[in-house]
This record gives structure tokens, sequence and C-alpha cells, in this order.
């Protein structure tokens, strides 16, 4: 009886293992392919290197013109006889562009990225990129949202994901992947957001689906920012649009190019839930902003000693006010947190807002709580900050409040 | 008579964490022999079995089981020959009596401690022993301390040991049950000759169930040997400190302190008849004396403990001159006397005058 | 006697819960956004062929995630049975021993100043950094046992050692920037959607592995019921059989850990109600037994998580806890009630 039982027993550990081992077979079936890891970690050193300045030569295809940028240094464009483009990003990854029904070039590196025209199943998961596809009325491209209908500032998205043009396919660290394949995804077009999940862009790219990373938050000028208007320009189709939106939003920096500063100094920040101060490092974009506006951000040197790519500086309240008491202007940042909407509010955070210039003077502004799903109109919002300093009529204000 | 021992101790020092609390423990027990460790708490008992059964190491010293240095033996082959009996509450989850029995067929299991028909029949045989089929499928949980006892002990005996060591394994059980227990024990002694060594509070079941008998005290063993030469009232007390009482070795019970001060009452008894009236004036604090007891009288043993004065005969002979003028000096002085009704023959004929001297004073008083 | 009895209990169990995990699993493999009927689900599990979309859809994102759910889950239940005997003590779980702590002090520093400097990091990466942090956590438990020999008191240095890994994952959380902390947050409850074969098979072999080694444990699991002095004098090895158990169940949940992020609850309801069902201890039944429960559990679990408010999905912690939980509460009160009564 003893080894009858064993028997029995010594099968199911086999069974068990065996289970096991057909796991792994099944799995090696399918092939994952990871894209560019490699290249971008070699090249991540240089976080903002420039691209290199000669065209990377393609085997059976003639280079064209390399796309004029007047601020945009994260990326490139090249272009390349029959409609090919290849958008080199500076992260080391590469798009290759293929226009709509021609053929992908057999000997291309692998590294690249194949991105075939016409784009128009898009998963758009950098909820910050909306704005460009609006801007290029474009938005049917975009048949997947990474946002629900109520999370969207532009009305042409939102009326899309009402109308149930656009379909809401999960936030971008947990898509619906059955969505994704079953509405043939031809991009995936996330936020830097999704390296902190790479195993869901591992598994995006597994389905076939390439990931697109939109990186127009790290350009260091504003301007360079909107420009990112042309990449997309590029992926859809509508390069010209591109050109003519971007002209648009150049005129108001432009306007502003012998503007003499006029010194007043300006904070931006917000208050988090924990009662600390929010702010940003002097290079970051809005201070640059602010500048070319015609003002000065009120910390000269914020952050410089801290390499993290992150631009939002944590401070407390007392560190904030011995440096920012002073500052003529107060901006209150509502694209994070709620928006407020009087003075008194802002004191109601903090007794110690009571003291500041700006509250005493009443140059208390908020922005709008859209900001962040507005980067394709920086120019704008120079121009109302300009406003804002030069003491315009507030009407003209597109992206700024002023409070009360 | 042997003189091949078949468990010894050679210089053993136990104690914990290389602190020695006894030292040069060198004893030597037959087989089937059954040993008791006797001795005050915190005296070392269970430290001495806990090495023995190898779950402490022993400071210095060996231990030997048939000449073989027990250290040396495999956990496994020291299993299949010992088996132990913890005085710590077991509590294991959803267990029946019969699953927990069967836990001692371990040692002699395959790889996975799969029980064969073979094994079945042993624990099936060895509850029968211990008397528990009755709850053998009710949950461990749900039985009463006696028979949680009976079932560990019949686990033990799962093992096929030579050797059983138990400790305190009288502790949580009643009168009855520790009768049971004991018996129980002497029989395997008995009849499989199995070796035991155990540890008992009941200092009065040892003596009765006893071969040997181990005295742990201080940092020695204090006495070791049968229990004829180790009972005696003096080294009890000595053993234990005693000081609120006495032993009596004799019927091996225990009696309260005498009571204190100058005796006033005289009991006049015999035959059995005066042990509760002694009881009776310990428990109010009466001091009291007895007379004339024989000392073959059971009387006797008892007032030894609790009287003041003990007025005593030698057995067989009449009450002599001396004996009996001291008494009736006594009786003279006290202020009551109690009569219990003692036979009065040819013998203890003078009984009866000291009865007389009593009610001529007006202080005798007749218990009936 | 009632041995037959008692063969017929277990009979019955098992064949309950294999019906529940076949029931199960196909609810899982037939559930999702996109609508297959099932006769072309079992076409193209057999035959691999089909429309793409539709055999993409089965094999790489159903599947792999099913069977992760389900080795994941019968691992987690493993762990807390094993720990459970262990101690002891039926409310220890998985974790008690600061597993998913360590593992998320190590993610955090992964994805907090890796990610900051170099900006990419594979999937595989975190799981090894996770898997790594969950056996520091475990190394620094054996090297404690060495010293400590009661068991109430590991108990505790396990706790604290949760305790002391919370504490820096805290410190290192303070200077992260926003996005780095939520991305923590979510990983830390738990989700089984980032599954594909690749993490299938090599949790199954480590799982599977493990597994056999528990089964194979068998004897000294059931000779510790009765506690650590009785299990020594039937002549088990106890200094080997500690660091056994606690090696085996933190690799279980390490591993656990490291693919799909801590998932509470598992490890205590599970264990509980197998053995109420079965009304025994003994590990040679129980852990088989164990292993499908986890499985149907988890799976089920899952189920609700990705479907309940598609395409929403719930972390699976979520949903564990609020199955597990009410479960937890019912036996404290058993625990009482047998206790005092």
């Amino acid at each position: 009886m003893n080894n009858t039982m064993k028997k029995k027993l010594l099968y199911a550990l086999a069974i068990v293992l065996a289970c096991a081992a057909c796991l792994t077979a099944c799995g090696s079936e399918s092939s994952t392919t990871v894209y560019s890891n490699k290249a971008s970690k070699e090249s991540s050193e240089t976080k903002s290197a420039e691209t290199d300045a000669a065209a990377p030569a393609i085997e059976g295809l003639t280079y064209e013109s390399t796309l004029k940028l007047d601020y945009a240094k994260c990326f490139s464009v090249y272009k390349y006889q029959g409609g090919y483009s290849l958008i080199a990003v500076n992260d080391g990854r590469n798009y290759f562009i293929v226009p709509d029904g021609a053929e992908t070039p057999s000997s291309l590196d692998s590294s690249y990225i194949v991105l075939k025209q016409p784009l128009d199943h898009i998963y758009l998961a950098a909820t910050a990129a909306m704005c460009e596809f609006d801007s290029l009325d474009a938005i049917d491209h975009v048949l997947l949202s990474g946002e629900e209908a109520d999370g969207w500032y532009i009305d042409s998205a939102k009326a899309a994901m009402e109308s149930g043009a656009m379909l809401y396919a999960g936030k971008y660290s947990a898509p619906d992947y059955e969505s994704l394949v079953k509405n043939r995804c031809d991009v995936a077009i996330e936020s830097t957001m999704i390296l902190h999940s790479p195993d869901v862009q591992e598994k995006i790219e597994e389905l076939g689906i390439p990931v697109f990373i939109d990186r127009a938050s790290y350009e260091p000028e504003p301007m360079g920012r909107t420009e990112w208007v042309k990449v997309y320009g590029v992926l859809t189709g509508k390069e010209d649009k591109a050109e003519e939106v971007f002209e648009e939003q150049k005129k108001y920096e432009d306007a502003l190019a012998d503007f003499t500063n006029t010194e007043s100094t300006v904070a931006f920040f917000y208050v988090n839930s924990n009662g600390m101060v929010v702010t940003r490092k002097s290079s970051d974009y809005i201070p640059r902003m602010i500048e070319i506006a015609g003002g000065r951000y009120v910390f000269k040197d914020l952050g410089s000693d801290d390499d993290t790519a992150s631009s939002a500086v944590n401070m407390g309240m007392e560190e904030f006010y011995a440096s920012a008491k002073d500052a003529d202007y107060i901006v209150y940042n509502a694209s994070i947190e709620d928006p407020i909407n009087s003075i008194q509010e802002l004191v109601d955070k903090n007794a110690m807002f009571a003291d500041f210039k700006a509250v005493k003077s009443g140059n208390v502004w908020c922005t709008d709580k859209s900001l962040y799903q507005a980067s394709n109109v920086n120019g704008t919002v120079i121009n109302d900050m300009h406003i804002m300093l030069t003491g315009g009529s507030t009407d003209d204000v597109k992206y700024l409040r002023k409070l009360q | 008579m042997t003189d091949k021992y078949y468990f010894r101790t050679e210089a053993l020092s136990v104690g914990y964490r290389g602190r020695t609390l006894i030292h040069d423990i060198d004893i030597g027990i037959q087989k089937g022999e059954l040993v008791t460790l006797i001795g005050p708490n915190g005296a070392g008992k269970s430290t001495i079995l806990k090495s023995i059964i190898r779950q402490l190491a022993p400071i210095a010293g060996a231990v030997y089981l048939e000449d073989e240095r027990v250290s040396r033996i495999s956990y496994k082959e020291f299993s299949r020959k010992t088996a132990v009996l913890l005085t710590e509450r077991v509590k294991p989850e959803l267990m029946t009596c019969w699953d927990i029995v069967a836990t001692g067929r371990y040692p002699y299991t395959g790889r996975l401690g799969v029980l064969t028909e073979e094994d079945r029949a042993i624990v099936r045989k060895v509850m029968e022993e211990a008397r528990i089929e009755d709850f053998a499928e009710k949950d461990f949980g749900e039985i009463s301390d006696g028979q949680k006892q009976r079932v560990l002990l019949a686990r033990a005996l799962c093992q096929e040991p030579e050797l059983l060591i138990l400790d305190e394994p009288t502790a949580f059980l009643d009168i009855r049950h520790k009768l049971e227990l004991l018996e129980l024990l002497r029989g395997m002694t008995r009849e499989q000759g199995i070796t035991v060594i155990m540890s008992l509070h009941e200092i009065d079941l040892a003596q009765k169930v006893s071969d040997k008998i181990l005295c742990v005290k201080g940092d020695k063993i204090f006495r070791y040997g049968a229990p004829a030469e180790i009972f005696n009232d003096a080294l009890i007390g000595e053993l234990y400190g005693i000081e609120n009482g006495s032993y009596n070795a004799a019927f091996g019970s225990v009696e309260m302190n005498k009571p204190e001060g100058e005796p006033k009452t005289f009991v006049i008894s015999g035959c059995g008849s005066g042990i509760s009236v002694f009881r009776g004036l310990q428990r109010e604090g009466v001091p009291f004396e007895a007379g004339i007891l024989y000392k073959n009288d059971i009387d006797y043993q008892i007032a030894s403990s609790l009287a003041a004065r003990v007025y005593a005969e030698e057995p067989f002979h009449f009450i002599r001159d001396d004996t009996y003028a001291a008494a009736l000096n006594a009786i003279r002085k006290s202020e009551k006397v109690l009569d219990t009704g003692v036979p009065i023959g040819d013998c203890n004929h003078r009984l009866a005058e000291l009865i007389e001297e009593a009610r001529k004073r007006g202080v005798y008083q007749k218990l009936s | 006697m009632n041995n037959f009895k008692r063969r017929a209990r277990y009979e019955l169990v098992f064949l309950l819960m294999i019906l529940a995990f076949c029931l199960i699993t196909v609810l899982n493999i037939n559930s999702g956004s996109v609508n297959i009927p099932l006769r072309r689900i079992l076409t193209i599990l057999f035959t691999r062929s089909g429309d793409p979309t539709e055999v993409g859809i089965i094999w790489k994102i159903r599947l792999p995630r099913i069977l992760t759910a389900a080795i994941l889950g019968g691992a987690l239940s493993l762990s807390g049975f094993l720990l459970q005997t262990f101690f002891q003590n039926p409310i220890a779980g998985p974790y008690v021993l600061g597993i998913s702590s360590g593992a998320k002090m190590t993610v955090a520093v992964v994805m907090i100043y890796f990610l900051d400097r170099y900006n990419q990091v594979s999937s595989y990466l975190l799981i090894a950094a996770a898997f790594a942090g969950a056996m520091l956590s475990t190394g620094f438990i054996l090297l404690l046992s060495r010293k400590i020999n009661s068991m109430p008191i590991l108990l505790v240095a396990g706790i604290m050692v949760g305790y002391i890994c919370s504490a820096i994952t805290d410190f290192i959380v303070t200077f992260a920037s926003d996005s780095d902390i939520v991305n923590l947050h979510s990983w830390s409850l738990g989700s089984f959607s980032g599954a594909n074969w690749g993490t299938v098979s090599i949790a199954a072999w480590i799982v599977g592995i493990t597994f056999a080694a528990v089964f194979l444990m068998s004897k000294p699991l059931g000779a510790f019921q009765l506690g650590e002095n009785y299990a020594k004098s039937v002549g088990v090895n106890i200094r080997f059989f500690k660091v056994a158990i606690i090696l085996l169940s933190s690799v279980l949940s390490a591993c656990v850990t490291a693919f799909a992020g801590p998932i509470s609850f598992v490890g205590i309801a599970v264990p509980f109600l197998v053995k109420k069902a079965l009304n025994t201890a003994n590990p040679l039944v129980v852990t088989p037994a164990l292993f499908l429960g986890g499985a149907v559990f988890c799976m089920f679990s899952d189920l609700i998580a990705r479907t309940a408010f598609a395409p929403t999905e719930l972390n699976v912690s979520t949903v564990t806890a609020m199955f597990g939980a009410p479960v937890v509460i019912l036996m404290m009160l058993f625990y009482r009630k047998e206790k005092v009564g």
C-alpha cells in the first residue's frame, strides 16, 4: 500500500514539473521585441545632447532635407525621397515613418521603430499631446484615449469621447490591451511616465504596437515645446498645417524680441495637500516664459544643483516666504491642484501669504486648470503674462485670471 | 545482577547558556527500571531531562545508552529508542486524537510520512492499551487534560521506545487519572521492559511507584537510591526545605505544622480514632498532648507530627510505670481531656485510670 | 474505520475545487473587453489558428494573465500556510517577515534613482529588484533566527524588519517627484496586468520547484504541528527545518511580489478556508489543496478586478481584500470561540 501511494505521489509531482516545462515551451513561441532599449541606455547619458547634424543614411533611400527648427532641441526630422521621414528623438529612439501604401525598406536599422501611415488608430496616453492634434484638426486620428471624457479640457476631444468616436482604453499604467488589439491600434503615444511602468511598454510592444514617447516637456524653451506640433504634423501627414499653427504662436514671442524687461519679479507655485509649496526650477520652461514675457522669475538659481529630471521643487513655507515675499506678482499654478478663486483663498491656505508684496498690492493671478493640456499655445500664454506684467486689459488674457 | 547499566551518565553537567545548574551527575539505570526525579521547584529536574533527550546541550560530561554515547547517535536512531512526554501544552490545529497518536510512528515511516497498514495496527494497539480508543476521532482540543495526557503517552509509545522520558506527566491530572497514568507506566516497565525516567512533584506517589529516586537540590545530586533509602522524614524535609509542615515517610503523607504554645489539652486515643481529632485541633491552632499511644498504633504516627508531646509505649507491652506517671502528670495539668473512645484491653488497662483522674478533676470529655 | 469518512471528505473537497478551477478558468478566458465566442476560443486554444487579432488576444493577453494569477495565487496560499505552521499562529501571512516591505524598498530605489539617471529600465530589472529586496529581508531574518530561538520573538523581529524597510522607503519617497510616488503606490497594490509568457514560465519553474520541495517536507511539517520540542523528539532536524521553511516561504512570497506586486489576504484567507473545508491540517493533503484554492481565489479576484469597471482596472489587492477581509474577521471570531468555549 505504501509503495503504490508513493508512486501516485511521485506521478503527481512529475505532472507538476511537466506543467512548468510546458508553460515554458508555450511561452517560447511568441517572440518579444524589445525596442531600442540598448540604444537608449547608451545615449541617455547625454540627455540634452543635440541629435547628429548629419542625417543618417538609409540604404535604398535618398536623403532629401532636414526640417528646420527654430527652438526645439529634443528632436530632429529627416526627410527622404518617397515621403519617408525619420524622427530622431534625443532619448535615442528613432521613428521611421512609412507613407501609406509604401514599402518598408528591407535593410532598415533594426533599432528604428517603424510607424506606417495612415496613423489613425492612435492610443493617446500622453494627455499633454492632445492639444497638438486639436490644433492640427486631427482629433479623428486618435481612436483610443488614456483619459476619461470628463478628464479632457479640450472641447473637440471631449465631444469625440461623448459621441463615441474616441474610446477610453484605460490609463497609461493599465491599458486595456484587448481593446488596443481589437481596435487595431497602430501606435501608442505615451508620456515619459511609461518609463516607470516598463512592463506595460513591453506588453504593448509585444502585441506588435509601436510605442512613441512624447518628450515635449523636456524642451528647455517654451516655444520648443510648442514646436513639437511639427512632430505630430509628420505623424498625421499634416506638416503644412503644423507649420502654419507654429508660425501663429511664434509671432507672440517674436513680437517681444525687443521688449525691455520690466524687471518685475514673478513667483509661480502651488500649495500641495501636505502644505508644502511646489514651485519650478529656474531652468524650467515656465521661468523662461516669464522672462520672454518681460518679467523675472523670483528665484535666480533654484534647483541648479539637482540633476534629476523633475523640474518641480518642494519647499517649506518658511523658505518660500524668505525668498518670494517680495515678488511683484504671484501666479498660482492651478493645473495640478484645484484653482483658487480669490486672494482670500490663498491666504486661507497659509496665513503668511498675507505678508507677501503681491498679495498686499493685489497682483495675484491664477492659471487656467487646463494649462497642462495646452502646450500648443505657449505663445499665447507668454502674451498673457506680458499683458499681466504691463498692466494691459484683462479681457485679452486667455489662460490667466486676475484674482480679487 | 548485571553490572552493565542500560542508561548511565558520566560527570554530566547541565545548564542553560553556559551556566551550569547541576554538575557531576553520575547515575546508572537498569533496563526496565522506573526512576523518578524529585526536588524543589527550579532545582533543575527539567533541565536534566531536557539534556538527556538532547533538547539541551550538556555543558560537560556524557550520557550513555547501552554504552553508546548519546551524542553520537543520529537523531533518527535516537527517536526510535527514546520517546518523551513534556509539560508544555500542545495546541495542534484540526488534529484528532488518532492523528496525534499516529505522529509517534514518524521515526518509522518513509519520506512522506505515509502510514502503512502495519503502522496503523500499532497505533490501534497502543490506543487500546492506553484505553483511549473511545475518543480516537475527537478533536484533540475537545478532550480533558487527563485524556490528553493519555493520548500523548500513547503517542510516545508508538515510537516503540526502550526509554521513556516524562516531565511532570501528572501535573494537570486529578487523583484518579494520576493513578491510572502511573499504573500504565508501571505496567510498561513490567511487561515490556521499558525504562522510564520521569519527574514528579507528588512525592508520595514517587515513593510508591519508583524503583529509584533521584533527589535534585542545589548544584548537585542530593541523593540517589531506592525509595526505602531516600524516604525518611528528615531527608524529605531537608530536600524541600519544609518549614510549614512535615512529611511522614511511613505513610507517604504530609502533615501541617504543629500548633504553637503550651498544650492545655490532652487527647486519649488509639487505633486510628484520634487522627481526625488531632487534625481538627491543628486546624484550630490548639496545642495538645497525646497518649498513651503504642508505637505501632497509627495514631502514634500522626500524633508525632501534630502533638506537642506524645506519651508513647513500646508495642505489645503493658503500660509501664514511668510512662504512666508522665501521662498522669500531664492529665493533672490539663484543662481538657478528650477521649476518642479507644478500646481498652488488658495491655492498656491503665488508660481507664487516666480517664478516672480526668473525671475527678472535671475536665473529661468523651467524643463519640 | 473513520478513515473512510475522511477519504470521502478529501475527495469531495478536491473534486469541488477542481470543478471551481475549471469553471473559473473558463470564465476568465471568456471575459474581456472583446467578445469572442467560446467555440472560437477553444479552436484558438488547441490549434492556434484563427483571426490573428483574436489569437493575439487569447494567447498574448488572456492566457498569460490567467496562468500568472493561478500560479501566484497558489504560491501565496502555500507561503501563508508555511508561515502559519511555523509560527503556530493562524494570522501569520506571507509578508509577515517583511518580504513585501523589502521588495518595495528596492523597487523604490530602482524606480526613483535609476530612472532619473538612466532614463530606461526594463521590467525584468524591476522584477529582479523586487526579488532581491525580498530575499534581503529574508536573509536578515535568517541571520536573526540563529540567535533568536523563541518563535513569538522571531515573529516580532520579522514585523520590525518590515517597519525598517518601510521607513527607508518613506525616506526615499520624500525626495522623489510626485510621478514616481504614484507609480510606486500603484505597484504596491499589485496587478497581474503586465503578465507575459516570459514571466509565466519563470514563475512556473520557481513556484513548481518550491511546491515540490514543500510537498517533500510534509513529514516534518506534520511533526511540527505538535510544537518544536515534540518534533525534535521524533527526529526532525529543527535547525535545518526552520531555515528551510523560512527560505521556501520567502521564495514563494518574493516570487509573487516580484511579478505582481504585493497581493494581500490570499495567504491568510485561503489556508483558513481550505483547512476548515478539509477538516485537517495534514500537509500531504493540504498542500495541493491549498495551491488549487489559492489559484481559484486569485483568478476569481483578478476576473473581478479587470471586468467590474472595465476598462478601468481595479488593483487585485482591492478585490482580494474585499473578499478576504470578511473571511479573516470570521476566522478571528472562530478562533476566539474555540479558545474561550
